[in-house]
């Protein structure tokens, strides 16, 4: 599914989508999504399919609610993993030839009425084993301080960030909450969730978030 | 010393020392002529060397059609300019100063005009689209400075600084008149300064303020330009739309929708808001935080009103509406929930009787 095709007739599945490759003639490639067409001139480079941030209509932010809320003893952290939701890039070279959502689409007001900030919006478990999902996001959740803390969301910055693949699973960069005494800070550290992934973007970390709400 | 006597001389020697009209010389016409046409000759060629140039650089913002033209236009003014101070021309006088003052101020405020555009242009162009609406204020802010600070530099170079002070001191009068004349603009360029720190609109927000509804494409200094949803420029003095109730439509990340939908007495009311509920959080821009509501908000005469409560973003807020409305419409009557008509039941207080003419059987 991700990763590099050869422009030839052939349908390529991603997620809930497909894609069908349409050889027209012998350097032609009809490339059809749904109601999306593109003819391809076939000069012997591969089409990708590549994970892309979940930015939606242009949002910043991703907020997955966990479906049960975490709770951290003092001086305690732990890692698991949630479903987070992600998008489709198709390249020809650096051209992207299509952008598509895969799954669910929602989106939710993080923040007061005033100064809140819309987001997409993903509720999803939290797992000890990385879940069958298309998009998985690996979470180290800390508590430095000397009190119980509990945690019900998490909110990723999600611009420019790079994003990991492997042939069936996009990865968002390992994320780090750390529940201080105020409000949690979630640091997208730009790193590789797990080794032997591919990269998509430069692996820098982003600056920190704080979770004011 | 010698070379510069000589170079004089050469001008009002034989033929070209001869007096024409006015006491200038044929050759002062002659060096004048000479300098006209080298200043004209250099400017097209800078014309055409900086018109050539800026198909190829990557600053096009400087180096571009206009700034062609600019620096002809300048070279052609300093030409004349030096063609008439070899004619002697400038040493006369009009209105108490001299013409090469009158000309001296007005290049300085000119080129200070064009040099302050420049600058407002690049400001503009340089910004990021997300600060856009303010570097356009800013720069417009800074070209108005610029001009003023150039237009009371240039009176005082042509001399006009005293002169003007006595004639408007003298003129109290007129000095009144005009005061109250002008009272409107001042007015709207204090409140176009006043919008510009309270900030209640900015370039590109859709709003409705006096009586119109549109975007703002525009905030000048003295008037604040809308674009309505039909395509029509109203125009809005700063003083107007500072007085008047502005609303901002996209102020706040997030805006309701509100719609009622009514249905039949005979249906289950809760069956419709479970369909309706399950309507809106298969909508991608129902926001799932605020929680959108569904609720019998009355008994009606025909139909028991539901009403719908839902949080969309801003700028998704008029097609969530329209989507919404389509939707409910659909699922409901997918449901075979029903949507009455308006009906009304009549009682007669005595019981009608209905005549039958013969042969009519």
């Amino acid at each position: 599914m991700f990763g590099e095709h050869e422009l030839k007739t052939q349908f390529i599945k991603v997620g809930d989508r497909k894609i069908h490759l349409l050889e027209e003639s012998e350097s032609l490639v009809r490339y059809r999504r749904e109601e999306v067409e593109r003819i391809i001139k076939n000069n012997g480079e591969k089409l990708k399919i590549l994970p892309a941030p979940a930015t939606g209509y242009g949002v910043k932010l991703v907020m997955v609610k966990f479906k049960e809320p975490l709770v951290v003893p003092p001086h305690d952290s732990l890692t698991g993993f949630i479903e987070a939701p992600i998008e489709i890039d198709v390249k020809v070279g650096e051209l992207t030839v299509d952008h598509f959502i895969v799954g669910r689409e929602k989106y939710a007001l993080y923040g007061s009425l005033e100064e809140g900030v819309i987001c997409r919006y993903h509720v999803s478990p939290f797992y000890t084993e990385e879940p069958d999902s298309i998009g998985v996001a690996k979470l180290t959740v800390s508590n430095p301080s000397p009190k119980w803390k509990s945690l019900e969301r998490v909110v990723i910055p999600i611009s420019g960030t790079p994003m990991y693949y492997e042939s069936t699973r996009a990865y968002y960069p390992l994320l780090v909450v750390t529940i201080t005494n105020h409000s949690p800070e979630v640091n997208n550290t730009g790193k590789a969730p797990k080794e032997g992934l591919n990269m998509v973007g430069e692996g820098l970390s982003l600056p920190n978030f704080l979770m004011r709400w | 010393m010698n070379t510069t006597l000589n170079s004089t001389s050469f001008w009002e020697q034989g033929l070209l020392g001869e007096k024409l009209v006015l006491n200038i010389t044929a050759g002062a016409i002659a060096k004048a002529v000479l300098i006209l046409i080298v200043g004209l000759l250099i400017a097209k060629l800078l014309r055409r060397y900086l018109l050539n140039l800026s198909r190829s650089t990557k600053y096009v913002w400087v180096i571009n059609e206009d700034t062609a033209s600019t620096l002809h236009n300048l070279i052609v003014v300093i030409a004349v300019v030096y063609s008439l101070d070899a004619l002697g021309v400038l040493s006369y006088e009009i209105a108490g100063t001299s013409i090469s003052n009158l000309l001296t101020a007005f290049l300085v405020f000119y080129f200070s005009y064009l040099l302050a555009k420049k600058s407002k242009d690049y400001m503009i162009m340089s910004s990021p689209r997300e600060k856009l609406p303010e570097v356009q204020i800013k720069a417009k802010l800074f070209y108005y400075l610029i001009v003023t600070l150039a237009f009371f530099i240039a009176l005082n170079i042509a001399g006009f600084t005293g002169r003007l002070t006595t004639l408007l001191a003298a003129a109290g009068i007129t000095g009144i008149v005009l005061g109250f004349s002008a009272q409107t603009v001042v007015s709207n360029f204090i409140s176009g300064i006043f919008m510009y720190f309270d900030k209640p609109l900015k370039i590109g927000d859709p709003v409705e303020v006096a009586g119109y509804s549109g975007i703002v494409h525009d905030i000048r200094i003295l008037s604040t330009r809308i674009r309505t949803w039909d395509g029509l420029l109203v125009r809005i003095p700063n003083e107007k739309l500072f007085n008047s109730e502005i609303k901002n439509l996209q102020k706040y990340p997030a805006r309701r929708v509100d719609i009622t939908v009514g249905i039949a007495y005979k249906e289950d009311t809760q069956r419709a808001i479970d369909v309706i509920r399950k309507t809106l959080d298969e909508m991608p821009y129902v926001l799932a935080e605020p929680e959108p509501t569904v609720f019998v908000d009355s008994l009606g005469d025909n139909s028991v009103n539901i009403a719908i409560r839902a949080w969309a973003p801003s700028e998704k807020w008029f097609d969530v509406r329209t989507q919404i409305v389509q939707r409910v419409k659909k699922v409901l009557d997918e449901a075979g929930i029903e949507i009455p008509f308006p009906q009304r039941v009549n009682w007669f207080a005595e019981e009608l009787r209905v005549k039958v003419e013969n042969g009519d059987l």
